[in-house]
């Protein structure tokens, strides 16, 4: 089995006391794409901080290419390309001077630029101030800034928040290509699983600074549950009645949590028995989004 | 990390920033009124020098009001100016990632802009003496000069490394423009305070380098008051050695915001 590219063993980061990242143990494999999920706060951006020297860990290890990151930050840092919350750029130079910034610091020729230009799609737009370009704009020329010194891997902080559905669509055919042709890995974050389910290989799921799932979809799609909702004229006595189930009280309405096809008669009739009306019965399965909002335990409202 | 590399990475990044012009501005502006006042100098009847070399060191004096104003202002804008190019998209972010190292940013960056404070000085001294010479034709006292002038750049090195730590600290750049303008005023009225103040402030120790001031000898028989010109000795052991003490509470400084989180 080869080396994780990224591994942490008990990354923890402490904020006035408390544990924002809490004993992390990550494994990112090669050339795949990583999702790092996770509700806003979950302590997404704190990990990918430290992944990258922006701040320093208060407690475990961290180790990228197979090496201890403190004691080989900067031959790490030549062959990782990232983005951390939004884009870094210079408002008042155009594309291409941004990008000709970057080449003087990292040594790079001016070949190198006009190709992740061209591969960005701005190559066009090279010649606009960056202040004027728009957000998926300042997405895209982030992401070449970080292709830039040809990287073996990336770590892009929800690189698609606040893009339209377009432009997160090209960002993902972008990154995609990327990691087969280049056999790039990618770790990549957002607090939304449709952002990063069609391309994500593994996903981790980060809630509170925890990470409580690690797996492919199809290992997450195993927690898949079924959901019954009964809504009726007195859901506190329902509660009673029916408490061998163990139903939750949702919005006064009683949830089960995979309840076989067979219960439901039989259910019904105890309801009936005890005088309560029933208004309306639904069985179905969560799907993977409800899912992961169940997980994280929060609702986001849809895009 | 290279010196010249990163003062060709910040040239680069000054493109359309007017940084210069701002210079150019500041020192141009009052170092004609300075012209202008040497050109229409004349002997007053009323002053009294005891020496040829009194006249320079009063001259000085006038040219340290004039700096103590500008400096300070100066040192809050272009700084402001280099450090607000990276706390914009948090561009620190781009920088550390690429390798780039804070202290060396935070070196050039101080270099850069103690540079152009010093050119500004340099020139202030440069315009006056000379002029005073091609007026009076005596020798210069060219060592005590120096040593004022080596004594503002301490006072440089103070207001410099103020404005820039609360540059880079606060991210709202109007802390530090605030505080170039409140600088200046302290610079500008510590030479009417009394020493201790001059002292205790970092922006008096402009003031602390004048090398002559007036004496009141009364009216005369005209009934025009009449003024002696005396020497001042500036204390130059206590200002290199604040200036000292600024220049390792500025390495200190570098070094603690450089582990801050970005
Ligand atoms: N510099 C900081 N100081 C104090 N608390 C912080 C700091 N950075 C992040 N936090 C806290 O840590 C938690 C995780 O934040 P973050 O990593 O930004 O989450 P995410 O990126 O998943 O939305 C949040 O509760 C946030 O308030
Ligand atoms: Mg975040």
């Amino acid at each position: 089995m080869k080396t994780p590219v990224i591994k942490t063993e008990n990354l923890t980061k402490t904020y006035g006391g408390i544990n924002r990242v809490d004993g992390l143990n990550l494994k990112i494999p090669e050339g795949k794409i990583y999702g790092f999920l996770g509700a806003n706060g979950a302590g997404k951006t704190t990990t990918m901080k430290m992944l990258l020297g922006l701040t320093p860990p208060s407690g475990g290890r961290i180790e990228i290419f197979g090496t201890p990151f403190e004691e080989n930050r900067i031959e790490i840092l030549k062959k990782t390309g990232s983005i951390i919350e939004n884009p870094s750029y210079y408002g008042h130079l155009t594309g291409k001077e941004n990008l000709k910034l970057l080449e003087k610091i990292l040594d790079v020729s001016e070949e190198e630029s006009e190709k992740v230009l061209k591969l960005v799609g701005l190559y066009e737009e090279r010649d606009k101030k960056v202040k004027n370009y728009s957000l998926g704009m300042k997405q895209r020329l982030a992401i070449a800034m970080a292709l830039l010194r040809d990287p073996k891997l990336l770590i892009l902080d929800e690189p698609t928040n606040g893009l339209d559905p377009e432009g997160i669509r090209e960002i993902r055919e972008l990154l995609k290509s990327l990691a087969r042709k280049r056999n790039i890995t990618v770790m990549i974050s957002s607090h939304q699983l449709s952002e990063i389910e069609k391309i994500a290989d593994i996903i981790g799921i980060l809630k509170d600074g925890k990470l409580i799932f690690e797996g492919t979809l199809k290992e997450l799609e195993r927690y898949k549950k079924l959901k019954t909702t009964l809504e009726t004229d007195d859901g506190l006595l329902g509660l009673e009645v029916l408490s061998d189930y163990h139903p939750k009280l949702l919005d006064d309405k009683l949830v089960f949590e995979n309840l076989k096809k067979e219960e439901i008669p039989p259910l019904i009739k105890k309801l009936v028995n005890a005088g309560i009306g029933i208004y309306e019965l639904s069985h179905e399965q969560l799907n993977l989004e409800d899912l992961y909002f169940e997980i994280i335990g929060e609702r986001d409202e849809p895009k | 990390m290279n010196l010249s590399k990163a003062f060709n990475l910040e040239l680069y990044k000054l493109k359309h920033k007017y940084f210069f012009l701002s210079w150019l501005l500041l020192t141009v502006a009052p170092l004609a009124y300075l012209l202008y006042n040497l050109r229409t100098f004349s002997f007053s009847p009323h002053i009294h020098y005891a020496s040829v070399e009194l006249v320079y060191f009063y001259e000085q004096s006038e040219i340290v009001w004039l700096l103590a104003l500008i400096l300070p202002v100066m040192a809050s804008l272009l700084i402001s100016k280099l450090i607000d190019l990276e706390n914009k998209n948090e561009n620190w972010r781009l920088l550390i990632t690429a390798n780039e190292d804070f202290k060396t940013l935070w070196s050039v960056k101080f270099l850069t802009v103690f540079f152009l404070m010093e050119l500004t000085t340099l020139l202030f001294y440069l315009t006056a003496v000379f002029r005073l010479h091609q007026i009076l034709g005596a020798p210069i006292p060219v060592g005590k000069l120096l040593l004022s002038f080596i004594g503002l750049s301490g006072a440089n090195v103070m207001t410099l490394t103020i404005a820039q730590g609360l540059a880079v600290f606060y991210r709202n750049q109007a802390v530090v423009l605030i505080e170039g303008l409140f600088a200046s005023f302290i610079a500008l009225i510590s030479p009417l305070m009394p020493r201790w103040f001059c002292y205790l402030l970092p922006w008096g120790y402009y003031a602390l380098n004048i090398l002559a001031t007036n004496e009141s000898l009364g009216r005369g028989s005209d009934g025009i008051m009449n003024w002696k010109i005396i020497e001042l000795y500036p204390n130059y052991v206590l200002i290199f050695g604040v200036a000292l003490l600024f220049i390792a509470a500025n390495v200190a400084l570098m070094r603690a915001l450089s582990k801050r989180e970005i």
